[in-house]
């Protein structure tokens, strides 16, 4: 038999167990995008591997506790950096499985390995949801049902008699097809339990769990002059597909894009735009429960009826709490998605999700086109004035200058004043193209000179900048010539995928421009950032490798839309009517909304802490119980030491030391001493009680039975191998004889 | 009264002796069943499954908790696995069938070997990861078993598998039955059969690592052997020359003398007088631990003399037992087993001297305080010394009071 088919399974088990645990971290590290985890582990168990698992050489227990100690202190340092979360825990899981390597003495460790990776997956799983996530984690699966299958060979031949370890070419054909069908069908079995499962059913009634969702690349403040770069991450955020009215995608590849405004803002103040606070009841306060599917209309009927483009939006990965919902300009209906919403509604300042559970979020916007020639701008018009509140500091003299200086190059009339209104618009597009030709765009941000205005610094000292530096300067150039404007901050749609029908949203798409009002309450979009080198660094080359990445994406949009977005509708559409769910599912509904909300959250909350200090409790166990040997020897040495002490102090010398010979011997010394027989030091007990048969043949039958039978016992412990393997039964049965001898004398007597 | 008829004498009061006779040795390794169904099945949650258990309900909670629909299927898999497992290792051991050979006599302390065939008739089910262990009961000996493996055993296919039993007790045992249980594929949940297998097991007693020189020196009174002029044998003592046969040692071969006669001789050496030697072991009522030492060592000094070709004959009267002194492999098999048989929890017999003690070497081993009344040539050996009888007093076994 060749070599190959006589592989021991040991050694095959040893493999598709670390073949597990390195799946296990890269599963985490694709799902956390950190490939450090993966590198570093590979490392330490590749290290460990080789210098402990393969020569089968467990490092010394006293470097094992220094290195979990090192680890506890590492993953605690983790902790108070991550806070205790899922990434937390699972690095510390990981730290934990590369120990545990180094420790492998019994079945019983290369099983605590298994559960370890098992955790990790788990800790994969609800860090990200991603395609590549579930595809590795599918893998995983299998890895893990392999190594579980191996493992029990392992520790049947770890347990049982001296027998050939090697594995035939037979039997791997076996334990593949086993490992194949039983796979097969768990993933089967797993995948119509996945379906059958209720949902909507006890959400966060345990608290949140796992990381907060976040729309990754976006902000709702603008702060200029803090240096770092902006994310050039190509991960989806948004999803979305546009509609004519007639329900016709109207999407296409190199179209114009389309801004898609999350947070509006329109107070400037050093170097920092932020949203001003509403004098009215603020909208998150206003935001209200919508079931789904919900229609909600413009308060002007007429520009609701008006909408030319349907946007219909899967947002990936909300946040949890408040979280924007990013719509066009100008929308003017909002549809709740499939699942009750928590919606803070204005149609100008903006959407948001008040009480969002993080994860994919579905809802669809209609709007309504904003051509500038569609505006009838009456020439006797006032035009809105600047809001003082808006710009608590003036604008700079230069910034404003500047912007006069253009105007007057432009022939158009700086001073708002004197200027009609309807060459406002005329005005925002020279600003707008003054910027986008004298400045250049660059990532790279830099840190402001201290005292200096960011938006000043950027158009006559730094002269580049990344968009929000342009919409700054935008605006605030605006409000100089005495136009209102804004900074808004969201996403540009411009990669259309055409298998999918829909743009997709990237973290690198997040932008700032400038909505600027043109006329009494007509606001048009502005945007001061130089497009060819916007859309330069943004936009993905269009290699072979973009088709094939677009190919990927709309795999992973499906996997988004039917499995990670399965949801009740989605179950009710495949299950239909007829589902028997037998009131299990109203029943627990109602108990878990229960624990949701109410008192029943804060006993699960209480159940939680209580589990985390029980899970606390045993992992400070699982360390004394590696120090078992210290403390044993420490408090063998104390009670050794209180033994002796009492014995100095009545004056005696002892040779018990142990306690259960202590104890022992005091009984019996007890019994003794009422036949006036003197203990002896060091003939043995029994040659000693044989030898005083004159004084015990004068005991009636039954003490003297127990006098024996008790030192014969006592004989037997003091020679057995093990003393502490003495069974409590047979001390019992010890003490009960001593006992009965005294209750004998006391009887006789 | 013959040795014989002492012997009928105990064996109609139901002690050892007859029991001795009348268990010849099965056959070791020979079937004692025919390929056997299963009497019981048993089924039971591991440790293993029981942590599993939790961390699916830490799943579900989890999936209820964040809606996440990955761990709602990480939950599905995990209630399937436990489905799939339950349902395989079922059928995986609906069709298997086991046959234990015969057991042959061991030595307390010392491996013996189970041997079992197992027969797969399944037509799809493969078996893997099983273990054969016996069934313990009142009959069962007391002392470690490994079980044995079975790694794989394909449909159809048949395999013979070995345990290994380290008994700890003499006597004679029984054990009825077999267990094959089987934690695969995932260990969540051990499926056993029970078979039913009866086997009867003699287990004789330790033998100890007795000084070389104890036999010697008590039974030759410090010399080396009695020179027998008309035989050679194994002493030590010159005898004579003859010539090479095939099969002699080498180390025999006088090259000396084969050099100066031209052909191959060897040496031969006398044969020790074989006097009888009487092994006399006294019982202590109150101290089993010192009985069985006794009984261990008395064992071992009849093992050792035999093998040096000294005659010897058991004398525990206390214990029932009487084998008048004699030679050969099957004598000292009939000693190990009347000692091994010994039941401590029978009623105790009056001691007394071996009537032949007068003529014969009597060696006492003496379990009680109370000396023994002796005479001629006996020697006593105490029991409390063992670094006085034994090469490592250290080993002495952890049944008879040793360290270990």
């Amino acid at each position: 038999m060749t070599r190959a088919a006589q592989q021991s399974a040991h050694d095959v088990f040893f493999r598709s167990m670390l073949q597990a645990a390195l799946g296990a971290v890269l599963v985490f590290s694709v799902a956390d995008q950190n490939p450090m985890y993966l590198v570093l582990s590979t490392l330490a168990i590749a290290i460990v591997w080789v210098f402990s698992v393969r020569s089968n050489r467990p490092a010394p227990r006293q470097l094992i506790n220094t290195i979990l100690l090192v680890v506890v202190v590492i993953a605690g340092a983790e902790m108070l950096r991550m806070g205790v979360g899922v990434n937390a825990f699972a690095v510390f899981a990981v730290l934990l499985m590369g120990v545990k390597m180094l420790d492998l003495r019994e079945p019983r460790d290369d099983g605590q390995v298994l559960v370890l990776t098992v955790a990790i997956l788990v800790s994969a799983v609800l860090t990200s949801n991603s395609l590549m996530t579930g595809f590795l984690m599918v893998g995983e699966i299998i890895l893990i049902l392999r190594a579980v299958v191996f493992f029990q060979i392992h520790a049947v031949l770890h347990k049982s008699a001296p027998t050939s370890v090697s594995i035939g070419k037979r039997a791997r054909v076996d334990i593949r097809s086993m490992v194949i069908a039983t796979g097969f069908l768990c993933a089967l079995l797993g995948s119509v339990i996945f379906v059958a499962f209720p949902r909507n059913i006890g959400l966060q009634a345990f608290g949140q769990w796992g990381n907060r969702g976040s729309v990754s690349g976006f902000s709702d403040t603008v702060e200029l002059g803090r240096p770092g770069t902006i994310s050039q991450s190509s991960a989806p955020v948004l999803n979305i597909t546009v509609t004519n009215r007639d329900g016709q995608n109207i999407g296409k590849e190199n179209s114009s894009a389309f801004y898609l405004r999350g947070a509006v803002l329109n107070t400037y103040e050093s170097g920092h735009w932020t949203h001003s606070a509403s004098k009215l009841v603020p909208l998150s306060n206003r935001a209200k429960l919508y079931p789904p599917n919900t229609m909600l209309k413009s308060a002007i009927r007429d520009e609701a009826a008006n909408w030319d483009r349907q946007f219909a939006v899967t947002m990936r990965s909300s946040e949890n709490g408040e979280t924007y919902l990013f719509a066009p300009w100008k929308t003017v209906e909002f549809r709740v998605g499939s699942e009750p919403m928590h919606v803070g509604l204005d149609f100008e300042r903006g959407l948001f999700l008040k009480d969002g559970i993080g994860g994919r979020v579905n809802y669809s916007v209609r709007s309504m086109s904003t051509l500038f020639d569609e505006v009838q701008i009456d020439p006797d018009a006032i035009r809105d004035p600047v809001s003082a509140t808006l710009n608590p500091e003036p604008v700079d003299p230069a910034v404003s200058k500047l912007a006069w200086e253009i105007m007057r190059e432009a022939g158009i009339e700086p001073d708002p004043d004197l200027r009609p209104i309807s060459d406002d618009r005329g005005a925002l597009s020279v600003i707008e193209t003054h910027l986008r030709t004298q400045y250049s765009y660059s990532l790279d941000s830099q840190a402001v000179p201290r005292g200096e205005d960011a938006t000043k610094w950027f158009l006559f000292t730094r002269q580049a900048g990344h968009c929000e530096y342009f919409a700054s300067s935008l605006a605030l150039m605006s409000r100089s010539v005495g136009i209102p404007a804004r900074v808004i901050t969201g996403y540009i749609a411009s990669d259309f995928n055409t298998v999918t029908g829909q743009y997709i949203v990237r973290e690198s798409n997040a932008h700032a421009w400038v909505e600027a009002q043109i006329a009494p309450g007509q606001w048009r979009t502005f945007d001061g950032t130089p497009p060819a080198d916007f859309h330069a660094i943004h936009e993905p080359d269009p290699s072979i490798w973009r088709s094939i990445a677009k190919v990927y994406e709309s795999v992973e949009f499906l996997w988004v839309r039917k499995i990670v977005g399965f949801d009740a509708s989605s179950r009710q559409s495949i299950m239909g009517g007829s589902m028997p769910d037998l009131g299990i599912a109203s029943v627990g509904e109602s108990l878990l909304n229960r624990l949701a909300a109410g008192r029943g959250r804060l006993i699960a909350r209480g159940g939680v802490i209580a589990g985390i200090v029980f899970s606390f409790s045993l992992f400070v166990g699982i360390i004394l119980l590696q120090f078992r040997s210290l403390f044993a020897v420490l408090i063998q040495t104390v009670q050794s030491w209180s033994v002796h002490f009492r014995y100095r102090l009545i004056g005696r010398r002892s040779t018990m030391v142990d306690p259960k010979f202590e104890k022992l011997d005091r009984l019996l010394h007890r019994a003794l001493r009422q036949l006036d027989i003197p203990k002896p030091e060091c003939t043995p007990l029994k040659s000693h009680l044989i030898d005083q048969h004159g004084v015990l043949n004068t005991l009636n039958e039954p003490t003297r039975e127990a006098i024996f039978n008790a030192s014969a016992l006592l004989y037997q412990f003091k020679f057995a191998p093990n003393p502490q393997s003495l069974s409590r039964e047979h001390l019992s049965q010890i003490e009960s004889c001593l006992r009965r001898s005294e209750k004998s004398m006391v009887r006789a007597q | 009264m013959s040795s014989a008829v002492y012997q009928q004498s105990q064996s109609r009061r139901g002690r050892g002796i007859d029991s001795v006779d009348s268990n010849t040795p099965q056959q070791a390794g020979q079937p004692v069943s025919v390929l056997s169904k299963p009497i019981k099945r048993e089924s039971k949650i591991t440790l293993g499954g029981g942590v599993y258990v939790l961390v699916t309900l830490f799943l579900a909670i989890g999936a209820i908790n964040s809606q996440n629909n990955l761990l709602f299927w990480l939950f599905g898999v995990s209630i399937a696995t436990m489905v799939v497992s339950g349902v395989f290792s079922g059928n995986v051991l609906m069709q298997v069938r086991l046959q234990a050979q015969g057991v042959p006599d061991s030595v307390a302390g010392e491996a013996v070997r189970l041997h079992y065939t197992l027969v797969n008739q399944s037509r799809f089910f493969p078996l893997f990861a099983a273990m054969i262990s016996e069934v313990h009961d009142e009959h069962s000996p007391s002392g470690r078993f490994e079980s044995a493996a079975v790694i794989h055993l394909g449909p159809r296919q048949r395999s013979r598998v070995t345990g290994v039993y380290f008994g700890s007790s003499r006597g004679r045992y029984q054990m009825r039955h077999v267990r094959l249980s089987t934690r695969f594929p995932f260990g969540l949940i051990q499926k056993s059969l029970i078979f039913e297998c009866p086997r009867s097991m003699m287990i004789l007693p330790y033998q100890l690592a007795i000084k070389p020189e104890l036999v010697r020196i008590i039974h030759g009174q410090g010399e080396e052997v009695h020179r027998r002029t008309d035989a050679s044998g194994v002493s030590s003592e010159y005898w004579g020359l003859r010539e090479y046969t095939p099969g002699d040692p080498k180390r025999a071969i006088a090259w000396k003398q084969s050099a100066r006669l031209q052909r191959l001789v060897v040496i031969e050496h006398a044969q020790p007088i074989a006097s009888k030697l009487w092994v006399w072991i006294t019982r202590d009522e109150t101290d089993p631990i010192m009985t069985e030492r006794a009984i261990a060592l008395g064992a071992s000094i009849v093992f050792h003399s035999s093998k040096r070709g000294v005659p010897v004959g058991l004398w525990a009267p206390s214990m029932g037992v009487h084998l008048s002194p004699g030679l050969g492999k099957a004598h000292t098999m009939r000693c190990l087993r009347a000692l091994g048989m010994i039941n401590l929890h029978d009623e105790q017999y009056a001691d007394h001297s071996p009537r032949a003690a007068n003529a014969d070497d009597v060696l006492v081993v003496q379990a009680q305080k109370k000396r023994v009344t002796t005479s001629g040539r006996v020697r006593m050996l105490n029991l409390d010394e063992p670094s006085a009888w034994l090469l490592n007093p250290d080993g002495l076994p952890e049944n008879l009071g040793g360290a270990r």
